[in-house]
Order: structure tokens, then C-alpha cells, then sequence
């Protein structure tokens, strides 16, 4: 690839956004099975973890405005990027605030569920917004007109 | 993203499977015999749900079984009733409405919780697929 155009495309929000709705669709996977596993016994409510997330991806940005480089994204705890940097694995793990426990050893709480879901799908769309964004900046760059 | 569909998918089929036992154990309220006509009270079921929707360690949730409730009769005295015994008492099903009742809100509710996932996964991939046009 083209020096010129690996940095438009690694660098800066294209790539952050692209990080993100990587992390929200397998998010959204995990809380689905939440919802669906709502009245089995003995199931423990699970998530990714988000501020971990969050904390490396920031970590990630400063050090590419800093250097000037392309975002890189190193391993942590329970996310795992994958060698080439464009793909990460989330590890799945119990909710930390865990509710109450109920009689069937199950810690759902649906309205918790069903917030983080709605919260999660609109970080989705804003990470999507910001992606069309860019790509229309770029197409309205490689067409010279508006 | 397309397994998202699946694991929601399993969550409405365990609730309506749940659903099904329900209206069973409804209409079965005050049945006093098998279906060979001989006297045996209906026993009111249960539906097991199980992690996996594939077997263990798979996302989603299926039901692993429906078995019947342990548990003594209802029994009413009614010495005029076909099916009383010497004492007077019949055996009825050990079926409680209000507890049915409540069985089948929060199981459609379980259900509906799992149409709004699907809905969202389906407007986060439309959103997704936008990008392209």
C-alpha cells in the first residue's frame, strides 16, 4: 500500500472508529447472550471489559499523535490484538458491580441489561457515523468538488 | 455480528418453548386423567433451560429438558366427583393458576427482551452496511 494512503487509512479516526465498532459488535454478542440466558440457572452475567478498552485504545492515540505514526494498539489483560494490529479478541468476563443473586444462582438484572445494550448500540452508530463521515470526506477529496 | 442473531434467536425459542408448558399446565388445570382415560392427575411441567445454545461453552441458551413437578396433589374434597377416592377427596393437578399466570408474563417479557436484541443487532448492521452505499 501506498505510504500516503496507509496513513489516511491506519491513522488517525478512520482507524479509532474502525476499532470501535469492532468492540461494540462483539459487545453486543455478549449481551445478547445475557438476554437470552435470562432465566437459566447458575449463569453468570457477563461483559467485555469496557474501561480496559477504552484505557488502551486512549493509550493508543496519544502515543500515535505523539509519534505521529499509525495507531498501535498493544495487548492487555483480556483483549488480545492480533500480530498484523487490525484485529483484536475479547475475552469475556464476569460483571464486576455484580447484582443480586437470585435463588437459582442466576445474577441477571434485565433493565441493567437492556441499558447497556441501548448504550452500546448507539456507541456502535456513533463509531459508524464517524466512519461514513470520513469515507465521504475522502470520496468528496478524490472527486475535487463538492 | 451474524451470531448475534442466533444467540437472541435461541432466547425467543427457549421462552416460547417455556410458553408451550405453560398453556399446557394451563389447560390442564383441572384434568384428572391420562390420555389412556385411566385416573391420574396431570402433573404440572417444567421447563430446564441450559447455557449453550450448541452444547457447553456456545453463546445462547436452550432447553435441556421439560420434566414434571414433584409435589403432592391439590386435593379438594368433592365426594360426588367420578374420579373421588373412598375418602371423599379427589387429586387434582398439582397446578397453581397465579403462579402460571405469572410463569407466562415474564415469559413473554423474557421473549420480548430478546426481540428488542435482535432489533438492535439488525439496525446496528444496516447501520454498518450504510457505509457502503
Amino acid at each position: 500500500m501506498a505510504s500516503w494512503l496507509a496513513g489516511i487509512l491506519n491513522g488517525g479516526r478512520l482507524a479509532v472508529a474502525q476499532q470501535v465498532a469492532q468492540f461494540a459488535e462483539a459487545r453486543h454478542g455478549i449481551l445478547a447472550d445475557n438476554i437470552a440466558n435470562i432465566d437459566t440457572p447458575y449463569y453468570k452475567v457477563r461483559d467485555l471489559p469496557v474501561a480496559e478498552f477504552q484505557g488502551m485504545l486512549g493509550k493508543a492515540i496519544r502515543e500515535a499523535r505523539d509519534a505521529g505514526g499509525p495507531l498501535r494498539l498493544e495487548s492487555s489483560a483480556n483483549i488480545e490484538v492480533s500480530r498484523r494490529g487490525d484485529s483484536l479478541e475479547f475475552k469475556p468476563v464476569e460483571r464486576e458491580e455484580a447484582n443480586l443473586l437470585f435463588h437459582d444462582g442466576n445474577n441477571r438484572s434485565i433493565e441493567q441489561e437492556m441499558s447497556e445494550l441501548a448504550k452500546n448500540a448507539l456507541m456502535h452508530r456513533t463509531a459508524i457515523e464517524i466512519l461514513r463521515g470520513q469515507f465521504n470526506a475522502l470520496e468528496t477529496a478524490i472527486r475535487g468538488k463538492l | 455480528m451474524f451470531q448475534s442473531f442466533d444467540i437472541s434467536t435461541s432466547g425467543m425459542q427457549a421462552q416460547r418453548v417455556r410458553m408451550t408448558a405453560i398453556a399446557s399446565n394451563l389447560a390442564n388445570v383441572n384434568t384428572t386423567r391420562n390420555a389412556a382415560g385411566e385416573l391420574q392427575p396431570y402433573r404440572r411441567l417444567i421447563t430446564l433451560f441450559e447455557q449453550g445454545a450448541q452444547g457447553p461453552d456456545t453463546p445462547g441458551v436452550r432447553v435441556s429438558g421439560i420434566v414434571q413437578q414433584r409435589g403432592p396433589m391439590r386435593r379438594v374434597e368433592a365426594p360426588h366427583h367420578p374420579d373421588a377416592g373412598p375418602d371423599g377427596y379427589v387429586s387434582f393437578p398439582n397446578v397453581d393458576t397465579a403462579t402460571e399466570m405469572i410463569d407466562a408474563l415474564e415469559a413473554s417479557r423474557a421473549f420480548e427482551a430478546n426481540v428488542t436484541a435482535f432489533e438492535a443487532t439488525k439496525s446496528m448492521l444496516t447501520n454498518a452496511l450504510r457505509i457502503l452505499a
